[in-house]
């Protein structure tokens, strides 16, 4: 089952302690300043998580997202992928954590966070970090931020695609591709829908 | 895991041979000394001074490792080891000699090395210039030498890319430094060998305080080399330099250094350097000794195109912490970056990569990759990643990665189905992973390497 988090403006704190499986998908969209903490903590053995996180900012807005992944017990994953898109003078500061408890053992935790900017005066900042006591484990954090290639606009403007419209496809493009995962398109076509408003 | 525990093979400690030693603890009177025994000019006692205010000031960094056993009281700043410099191998103390035998500098690189310039207590006393440098109107000389012949190439540059206000330790060099290497290399000048110093601690208690400053100027290149292995003391010792590398329009440099600091030495390093225009500026960072390092190479990329490179391989064995990593800062358009790291946390031993990538306004079609791996040996270690990204320009792409794990099961079964020992098979395995970083460095440092790391691990492999 699905858990679905829509961030508002000002603080925002969810914390989920999860025993079984948690699949979570948080969505930032149309806010003029959100602080926003998630934290999942893993404390039973064998104990999974999944969290989707998407981020649109827009003209003045500024979103702070913190998110924490604690292992607590052996034999958990985590895995947790947040994008951004990023316009006009918005401002994303993204702080991910994971922390491997020493008893936790046979451990798995990826964290992703890619962010593209699609304006000039768009700013990131990205700083996820890892400590880990345990040493049978599998930790590996990624952060990419990018903008929009121009070879790709090009080409699809050889195709008559307006640059505008090229700026729309990728975007879209790039916020499927972690919409993807999560598998369910009942959800995913709701998520659209915010996104899109 | 037992067999992995070796004595420390660079233990031994000469018997101290000095004729000035500075009083325990730190104030203007030391400051004046210092600068007194040195007959610096005026300008200079007054950095100092200057310095020694902003050291008093600043509070110690509240990140990163342990500092609260450093009791800055205890320390001597300044040991002058003996009265003159020699200008010949022969012409060395017996006991100096006798020292550095035994670190190891081979015969060959004695004769062959563009030049050697070794430290010893807080002085240079053995340097030697090839004719050839002298010829190609390269200054290579130690940093007290250099102020006196060179004064306004000195001050032209000297704090200019650190700043005294920087942090609590370069504020601390900047008041009591001494020694230190002074590179001027002019336009277009290659120097194909890579010049060399070896550094030594041997008092206890005393603090080190080099300052480092290396000038590329158009078009040149240079490698320059400092290794290091010190004795073990009863007391904590201090290691505080300053490296400040100005890499100009089309020149590159590369400063590797392999630190290897008995297991009570705080080593607390400012290293920055800042490239101009096509510039490349390159470190090279191994980090196996010491009780706490903090070190994070720098490269300011200001002109166009410039590139900046940190290679770090970090060791932590029982009761050390490494927190290494490197900052970039993209200040100017086109610049590219790359960090890779990797470290290995054995017997309790911490490693910490922290590390900044910055693109400022204006820079656009800024690259920058970051790949940090991270090996844990056994349960009691710990192993952390704090990278921080800020990106400030469309245009901009900026990519992190990084691993930790602990050496598989797999690798280590088939090794051993091909007949190697469980430690055997660990060490190659470890020696293969910083594989990648080790192959940058000379020759003879990627055989020390390895061997200290063999060392570390296991002793021999045959």
């Amino acid at each position: 089952m699905y858990k679905f988090v829509q961030v508002r403006d000002g603080e925002n704190s969810f914390h989920f302690v999860v025993k079984t499986n948690l699949a979570l998908v948080l969505v930032a969209v149309g806010l003029k300043k959100a602080n926003v903490r998630v934290s999942v903590r893993l404390s039973a053995p064998g104990a999974t998580a999944m969290v989707t996180g998407i981020v649109l900012g827009r003209d003045d807005e500024e979103i702070a997202l913190h998110t924490t992944q604690i292992h607590a017990a052996p034999d958990t994953t985590s895995d947790l992928l947040v994008k951004s898109v990023l316009s006009g003078h918005a401002r994303f500061l993204y702080h991910g954590e994971i922390c491997v408890e020493k008893k936790a053992q046979k451990t798995n935790a990826y964290q992703r966070n890619e962010n593209l900017l699609v304006s000039e005066h768009a700013y990131v900042e990205s700083r996820p970090s890892l400590e880990i006591l345990a040493n049978d484990v599998r930790c590996t954090h990624g952060a990419a931020t990018s903008s929009i290639d121009e070879d790709e606009l090009w080409y699809l403007a050889s195709r008559g695609i307006s640059q505008k419209a090229g700026v729309k496809i990728i975007t879209e493009g790039f916020i499927q591709r972690a919409l993807d995962r999560i598998g369910d398109n009942s959800i995913i076509s709701d998520i659209w829908q915010i996104l899109s408003r | 895991m037992a067999t992995l525990n070796f004595p420390y093979k660079y233990g031994f400690h000469e018997k101290e041979n000095y004729v000035f030693k500075s009083k325990r603890g730190l104030d203007e009177g030391v400051v004046k000394s210092i600068s007194w025994h040195k007959q610096e000019p005026d300008w200079m006692l007054n950095f100092r001074l200057q310095a020694l205010g902003l050291f008093r000031k600043k509070s110690l960094p509240v990140w990163g490792g342990d500092l609260t056993h450093i009791h800055f009281d205890d320390l001597y700043y300044y040991i002058k080891p003996t009265e003159n410099k020699v200008s010949s191998w022969n012409d060395l103390p017996a006991e100096i000699k006798h020292t550095y035998d035994k670190i190891g500098i081979p015969e060959a690189e004695k004769k062959f090395l563009a030049g050697v310039s070794a430290q010893y207590e807080s002085e240079v006393v053995y340097k030697s210039i090839n004719q050839m440098l002298a010829k190609k109107g390269v200054i290579f000389l130690d940093m007290d030498s250099a102020l006196r012949t060179y004064p306004d190439l000195v001050k032209q540059y000297f704090g200019t890319v650190v700043p005294s206000a920087d942090n609590k330790f370069a504020a601390l060099n900047s008041a009591v430094w001494s020694g230190g290497s002074f590179i001027y290399v002019p336009k277009g000048v290659r120097i194909e060998l890579p010049l060399q110093a070896y550094f030594r601690i041997n008092a206890a208690s005393m603090g080190q305080f080099e300052r480092t400053l290396i000038i590329a100027d158009e078009g040149s290149y240079v490698h320059y080399v400092e290794g290091c292995t010190a004795p073990i003391y009863s007391t904590d010792s201090l290691h505080a330099a300053v490296v400040e590398i100005v890499v100009k329009k089309g020149a590159r440099v590369r400063y590797t250094t392999i630190q290897n600091w008995s297991t009570n030495v705080y080593n607390l390093v400012t290293k920055r350097a800042r490239a101009e225009e096509e510039a490349i500026m390159e470190w090279v960072d191994g980090n196996l000794g010491s009780k706490l390092t903090m070190k994070y190479p720098s490269v300011y990329l200001v002109g166009r195109k410039a590139r900046g490179e940190v290679l770090s391989i970090a060791y932590a064995g029982p009761g050390q912490h490494q927190d290494a990593g490197g900052r970039i800062l993209h200040v100017a358009p086109e610049t590219s970056s790359r960090i890779i790291s990797k470290s290995i946390s054995r017997g309790g031993g911490r490693t910490s990569y922290r590390g900044l990538v910055q693109v400022h306004p204006g820079a656009d079609h800024v690259k920058s990759k970051v790949v940090c791996d991270a090996l844990l040996l056994d349960e009691a270690s710990r192993s952390d990643t704090y990278p921080t990204m800020k990106i400030d320009q469309q245009g901009a792409r900026v990519e992190h990665e990084a691993t930790v794990s602990k050496i598989g099961d797999e690798q280590l079964f088939y090794l051993q189905s091909r007949g190697l020992t469980k430690s055997a098979a660990e060490s190659m395995i470890v020696n293969g992973f910083i594989e990648p970083i080790v192959k940058e460095l000379p020759l003879e440092y990627a055989v020390e390497m390895n061997r200290l790391i063999e060392l570390q691990l296991e002793g021999s492999v045959g």
